[in-house]
C-alpha cells in the first residue's frame, strides 16, 4: 500500500489529473508525429525541415512539462493510492497497478529519450540515437496506459480524442516510409490506414465492451 | 644501401644476421627525438610528416590521457607499391628495432604491427621477428602483431587507430591527431614501417650519418616501388635527389618509349615523361611539377596504351574501394568514374561535369581517399590534354592500345560482402 | 594509400584573426539539410544533398551555433580556425 505523503482531498483534482493527462495525450501524439515527419524520405517543398525539427522539439519540452503537471496533480491527489514513488517505480500503486505502472513506464521512457536528446552533442550517436527511439515504444504504452486507468473510457469524448491521436500517428507513421502526402500513393495510403485503424480499434473495443 | 642492406631476396634476416649487418642497438631514451630531430627523418607513408614532430607531441600529452602505444603502419595498402612488404619480408628486425626505439624514447611499453589480413609474407616474417626477439630476450618492449581487413583505406592511419580501438577499419573524422588521442584515447605514435626503419638506423649511427645521403632539405634515403613498362619492375632504394631516368634505369630502364609516369600511388598525379626526365626524387622537384611522392610509386606508362582508359580504371577501383562513410566520396566518386567513361566514348559534355565534380569532391571526406581520385583526374585531364580531344573529336580512342597496365586487385564487392572489424 | 597522419599545426600570425569554422563530420552527414535552410548564407547543398560550407563571417557565427544545434545527424562542429 502506497502512503501519499501530501495528499489534498479535493474532488476536483481528479479531473485536472485526467484532463492533464488528456492533453498530454494529444501534445505527445503532436511531438511523435512531428518526429516521424521530421525523418520522412520527403518534405513539401515549401515547408521547411528545420521548422518540423524546431516544432517537434518545442511540443517535446512542453510535454515534458505537462507531464510534470500531469504526475504531480495525480500523486497530490488523496482519492486514489498513488504515492510521489510510483511516479518513478511502476506496478506499485495501490490504485489500478498494472495501467498506472504503465504509466511510469511511459514517462520513464520519454525523461531518458529526452535527456538523451538534449546531451546529443556530448554522447555517442548511437546511444542518444537508439534511446531516442525508445519514444515509439512509449507512446503506445502511454494510450494503454490512458484507456486502462482513466475512469473516462465510457466517454465518447475522450475516446474519440485518444483514437484521433491514434490517427495523427499512423498517418505520420505511414508518411514517414513513404514521404509527403499528396505525392503518389504514399499520401494516400496514410490516409486510409489513419482512417481504417483507429475506427477498427474503436469498434473492437466496444464490441468486446472495454469501453463501460 | 641502408635499410636493404644485406637482405636476402628469399627470406627474411633472422636476428643475428641482422646483428652481423647492423651491429647491436644501442640503448636509447628520451635523447632519440633530440636525434631524429637532428636528422630530419619525415613519414615515409605518403604526408612526409617530420617524425620527431610526431614523438613531441606523443610526450607532451598529459599522463592521464593514458600510457602512450606505438603502431607501426606496415600495411601497404597502395596495390601497386611494395615496398613496406618488401621491407618486412626482408628485414623485419629493422622495423622492430626503430618502434621499440621509438616505444623507449616516449614511454611506451607496447608496439602493434599493423597488417593486412591478405600479406601472409609480412604477417609471418613480423610473428616470427617478434618470437626471436622474444626469445633471445633481446625484446625491451611487448610486440603485438595485428592483420585487419583487406580494403584500401583500412590501412589509413585513423582506420587502423579505429580498428585497434575495438571498432571497424574504416576512417574516422575525430578532430583529435592520432599523437594527441589514438588508440582507446591513448597518444598513439604510429608511423609507416619504413619510417620506423630509418629510426632504427638513426639510433645506431646518428644524425650526422643519416644527413650524409639525400638532400639537405630532404635527407636520407628512401624505398622506391618502379613498375609497369620497365625491364625489371621491383623496389628499390635511392638517396632523396635521385634523378627519375636513374630510378628507372635501376629497374632495367623503359621497354618502350614511356609517356607518362604515375608518381606517388593510385591517388597521386600523372608526370608527362618531359617532366618526368628532368625531375629528381624529391618533394621539391615533383611539387614544382604538380606531382606528390606519396607512398614511393612510379608506375611508367608505355607511349602506346591509352591514358584515359588507365585512369578510368583507377578511378572506377578507387570509387569501389571507398568506405561508403562519407557522402561526396560514395556520390562522387562513382560519378566521376562515370563521367570518366563518358569521356574515353567521346562525350564532351563530361568534361565540364568532371571538373565541376572534381571540385565538389575534395576535401570532403573524412579521409583523403577521394582527394586521391580527384588529384589522379585533374593531373589525367591536365598531362593528357591533346590526348583527351583526340577521344573528343573520334569517339574513341584513336589509335593506342587500352588494355590495363597498373595491376589492380579483384574488387572487393566480388568476395562478398566486405568486412571491416 | 597515402597514411595520413595529423595535419602540422601552424600557429596562426598575429595579423590573421582566428576565426571559426563550421566542419563537417562526414562520416556522421545525412545529407537531410538543415543546415543549408539555417545558413544559407555559408552552406550550400551539392548535387546530392551534401552540405559545400564557406567561411563565416563573424556576424554569422550565433546563427552557425543554431544551425549546429539543429542537425539531426549530429554531424557540425563549431571551431576555432586553424
Amino acid at each position: 500500500m502506497t502512503r501519499v505523503l501530501a495528499g489534498v482531498d479535493l474532488p476536483g483534482l481528479w479531473s485536472l489529473s485526467r484532463a492533464t493527462g488528456l492533453v498530454l495525450l494529444v501534445l505527445l501524439s503532436l511531438t511523435l508525429a512531428l518526429g516521424m515527419l521530421a525523418t520522412a524520405r520527403t518534405t513539401p517543398r515549401w515547408w521547411p525541415r528545420f521548422a518540423t525539427a524546431a516544432l517537434h522539439a518545442d511540443l517535446a519540452v512542453l510535454s515534458l512539462a505537462l507531464l510534470v503537471a500531469h504526475v504531480t496533480v495525480t500523486v497530490l491527489d488523496d482519492w486514489v493510492e498513488i504515492g510521489w514513488a510510483d511516479a518513478v517505480l511502476p506496478f506499485r500503486a495501490g490504485y489500478r497497478p498494472v495501467w498506472t505502472g504503465l504509466g511510469t513506464v511511459a514517462a520513464l521512457l520519454l525523461v531518458t529519450a529526452a535527456v538523451t536528446a538534449a546531451a546529443r552533442r556530448y554522447l555517442p550517436v548511437p546511444l542518444w540515437r537508439r534511446t531516442h527511439y525508445l519514444t515509439h515504444a512509449a507512446w503506445p504504452v502511454a494510450v494503454v496506459h490512458g484507456l486502462g486507468t482513466g475512469s473516462d473510457r465510457g466517454s465518447p469524448g475522450a475516446v474519440s480524442l485518444t483514437l484521433g491521436c491514434v490517427a495523427l500517428v499512423t498517418f505520420a507513421t505511414v508518411l514517414r516510409f513513404t514521404g509527403t502526402p499528396g505525392t503518389g500513393w504514399g499520401g494516400v495510403v496514410a490516409r486510409v490506414v489513419a482512417v481504417v485503424l483507429p475506427v477498427a480499434l474503436g469498434a473492437w473495443m466496444g464490441s468486446t465492451g472495454a469501453l463501460r | 644501401m641502408r635499410l636493404l642492406a644485406g637482405t636476402r631476396p628469399d627470406r627474411p634476416l633472422t636476428l643475428a644476421e641482422h646483428l652481423a649487418v647492423h651491429g647491436a642497438l644501442p640503448r636509447t631514451g628520451r635523447g632519440l627525438v633530440d636525434e631524429v630531430e637532428a636528422s630530419g627523418l619525415t613519414g615515409r607513408g605518403g604526408a612526409g610528416y617530420p617524425l620527431a614532430g610526431k614523438l613531441r607531441t606523443v610526450l607532451a600529452q598529459p599522463r592521464l590521457r593514458g600510457r602512450p602505444v606505438v603502431v607501426v603502419n606496415a600495411a601497404e595498402s597502395e596495390p601497386a607499391a611494395d615496398k613496406d612488404a618488401s621491407l618486412v619480408t626482408r628485414a623485419p628486425h629493422l622495423v622492430l628495432d626503430g618502434a621499440a626505439a621509438c616505444a623507449v624514447a616516449v614511454g611506451a611499453r607496447e608496439v602493434v604491427v599493423w597488417v593486412h589480413r591478405g600479406s601472409q609474407g609480412a604477417e609471418q616474417a613480423l610473428e616470427t621477428a617478434a618470437y626471436e626477439r622474444r626469445s633471445v630476450g633481446a625484446e625491451t618492449v611487448r610486440v603485438e602483431v595485428v592483420a585487419g581487413p583487406d580494403r584500401y583505406v583500412a590501412g589509413e592511419a585513423s582506420a587502423i587507430v579505429r580498428h585497434l580501438s575495438g571498432g571497424p577499419a574504416l576512417p574516422s573524422a575525430t578532430p583529435y591527431r592520432t599523437a594527441e588521442r589514438g588508440v582507446r584515447g591513448r597518444p598513439t605514435l604510429l608511423a609507416n614501417a619504413e619510417t620506423f626503419a630509418h629510426a632504427g638506423l638513426v639510433a645506431r649511427h646518428g644524425p650526422a650519418w643519416f644527413r650524409a645521403e639525400g638532400l639537405p632539405a630532404e635527407p636520407g634515403t628512401m624505398l622506391a616501388t618502379v613498375r609497369g613498362g620497365v625491364l625489371r619492375p621491383g623496389v628499390v632504394e635511392v638517396p632523396f635527389g635521385t634523378p627519375v631516368p636513374e630510378v628507372l634505369a635501376a629497374c632495367g630502364g623503359p621497354r618502350r618509349p614511356v609517356s607518362a609516369l604515375l608518381v606517388g600511388g593510385y591517388g597521386g598525379a600523372w608526370l608527362a615523361w618531359d617532366a618526368a626526365r628532368t625531375a629528381t626524387l624529391s618533394r621539391a622537384s615533383l611539387a614544382a611539377r604538380g606531382a606528390d611522392l606519396g607512398t614511393g610509386l612510379l608506375l611508367a606508362l608505355p607511349a602506346d596504351r591509352c591514358p584515359l582508359a588507365e585512369t578510368e580504371r583507377l578511378v572506377a577501383w578507387l570509387a569501389a574501394e571507398s568506405a561508403g562513410q562519407c557522402g561526396p566520396c560514395v556520390n562522387g566518386l562513382p560519378a566521376m568514374a562515370a563521367d570518366l567513361t563518358a569521356l574515353v566514348a567521346g562525350d564532351g559534355s563530361a568534361l565540364s561535369r568532371l571538373d565541376c565534380r572534381a571540385s565538389l569532391v575534395a576535401g570532403r571526406g573524412a579521409c583523403h581517399h577521394p582527394d586521391g581520385a580527384v588529384r589522379l583526374v585533374r593531373s589525367t585531364l591536365d598531362v593528357f590534354r591533346p590526348h583527351v580531344e583526340q577521344h573528343l573529336s573520334a569517339g574513341r580512342c584513336p589509335d593506342l592500345d587500352c588494355s590495363p597496365v597498373a595491376p589492380l586487385p579483384a574488387p572487393a564487392a566480388v568476395a562478398g560482402a566486405p568486412s571491416w572489424r | 594509400m597515402a597514411v595520413t597522419p595529423a595535419t602540422p599545426v601552424t600557429p596562426a600570425s598575429p595579423a590573421t584573426p582566428v576565426r571559426p569554422r563550421l566542419v563537417v563530420d562526414w562520416t556522421r552527414c545525412r545529407a537531410r539539410g538543415l543546415c543549408a535552410e539555417l545558413l544559407p548564407e555559408a552552406v550550400a547543398l551539392d548535387e546530392w544533398g551534401y552540405p559545400v560550407v564557406d567561411d563565416l563571417p563573424p556576424d554569422l557565427v550565433r546563427r552557425a551555433a543554431r544551425a549546429r544545434d539543429a542537425c539531426p545527424a549530429v554531424a557540425l562542429r563549431l571551431t576555432r580556425g586553424r
